[in-house]
């Protein structure tokens, strides 16, 4: 559960010395995607991956370009969410590459090796925690390398406050529809 | 007759309990989570079986498709568990067909069961007592930490309680234990859970539309958009509506000064 891009989020954001807006990006993200859920053999895109993205990015626009914390959210979430989708994609990748890793296990073990179970479990764990945080790194310094205009961008609407509110909106649709039957 | 069966320790099944968590590490498209059923119950397969021919038939027999909801594996787990105890005592082929009927008949319906329950009602409702109270004290930095407590602390109980006692009752009453999981108490609390969730989600509705600010403008924006997003809500994704709204919402504020 502290994977969940509610608690994620703000603790991104508490490492980086602002954790409002890790408050704010793993609320949008947890909400907005309350309705994508793993069904059977189906990926989610990884929400924690885009709340810690987002919250990190965020925080960092927020203290070097000096804007106010909802103003850098906006753009922050706007550009995670896609990284989230393309993580999503490698993990797609990586649990295919499993299933030889699976069948590996099963050759093993008819020849008596017991413990390659433990083995490759292990192994896919660390896998999975390596390329989680190298997408991420690189993620992250794709994201703060993007220009100072893109991070201003809601100086243009001058309201960044009224998109939150916009957003705050369809987060509550999304609850209703996961809660509430229309029919 | 009445076979000595040899007993699994306490110790053994906290292990298993232990190792459940990683259940879907070795997830893949092909046996999806056999390989994590295999790690999870291997203390139990080392302990029952000491002779390496028995044990290498056991471990081939759990590397087998299986996949289920992870957290209501548990009672799968047990349930194999004791399945697992009586074919090492007995050695008969009803046993063993036993053992591949518990993971092949009811990995399916407890997914079912536990997705729609777990995924998509417990899991919703921890996010939107988070949400309430990140938005109630949303003042006061030090006061937010309270939402994601209460649903860390709300999610993990429950969660953690699934696992333990599923192991615990499947290994008690085998097969039996889900004669009274569908129905009873468990799935009256996800009703209310339900309600209580929409009570919820309606006052923070109000209670945005209420802080709105003084513009008319910003007024009624609120209820069109609302449902706006509602008609269009099933028939677009999530993302592209995020993005829509985002324009949107630019667009107007541009507009509205």
């Amino acid at each position: 559960m502290y994977s969940r891009p509610l608690i994620a989020g703000p603790i991104a954001g508490l490492c980086l010395g602002n954790p409002y807006v890790g408050f704010i990006a793993g609320l949008c993200v947890e909400l907005i995607w309350v309705r994508v859920i793993p069904i059977g053999d189906s990926v989610p895109p990884d929400s924690t991956l885009t709340a810690v993205l987002a919250s990190a990015a965020a925080a960092t626009a927020a203290r070097n370009l000096g804007i106010d914390n909802i103003s850098a959210v906006i753009p922050a979430l706007a550009v995670s969410v896609p990284c989230g989708i393309l993580y999503k994609m490698a993990e797609i990748r990586l649990r295919a590459s499993n299933a030889g890793i699976v069948d590996a296990v099963r050759v093993k073990i008819i020849r008596g090796d017991f413990a390659s179970v433990d083995r490759e479990t292990f192994y896919a764990v660390i896998r999975k925690f390596f390329i989680g945080a190298a997408f991420f790194l690189a993620a992250y310094a794709l994201v703060t390398a993007l220009p100072e205009g893109y991070w201003r961008v809601m100086d243009i609407t001058r309201g960044s406050e009224i998109v939150m509110r916009f957003i705050y909106i369809l987060c509550f649709a999304q609850l209703f529809e996961m809660f509430l039957k229309w029919k | 007759m009445e076979v000595e069966k040899i007993l699994i320790s306490k110790g053994v099944l906290k292990r298993v309990f232990f190792r459940s968590f990683l259940l879907q590490a070795l997830w893949n498209f092909k046996g999806m989570q056999n390989a994590g059923f295999l790690y999870t119950i291997k203390p139990a397969l080392d302990f029952l079986y000491p002779v390496p021919n028995e044990r290498k038939n056991a471990y081939t027999r759990h590397l087998d498709f299986f996949n289920t909801h992870p957290y209501y594996a548990s009672y799968i787990i047990g349930a194999v568990c004791a399945a697992e105890e009586r074919y090492a005592a007995t050695d008969s082929e009803d046993d063993l067909a036993r053992i591949v009927g518990i993971k092949k008949i009811l990995g399916g319906p407890i997914a079912a069961f536990g997705e729609s329950q777990i995924w998509g009602t417990l899991r919703p409702f921890a996010a939107v007592i988070g949400v309430f109270f990140i938005i109630l004290f949303s003042k006061n930095i030090a006061l937010m930490w309270i939402g994601p407590a209460a649903a860390f602390i709300f999610y993990s109980s429950v969660h953690l309680y699934l696992r333990y006692c599923g192991l615990e009752d499947g290994y008690k009453l085998e097969d039996q234990v889900f004669e009274g999981l569908f129905t009873g108490k468990l799935q009256k609390s996800f009703v209310y859970m339900r309600i209580t969730a929409i009570v919820m989600a309606v006052f923070l509705l109000v209670r945005g539309f209420l802080g709105a600010g003084p513009s008319v403008m910003l007024k009624t924006a609120y209820p069109v958009v609302f449902i706006i997003v509602a008609l269009f809500i099933k028939k677009v994704p999530a993302t592209v509506l995020f993005y829509a709204v985002i324009i949107a919402g630019g667009i107007f504020a541009r507009f509205c000064y």
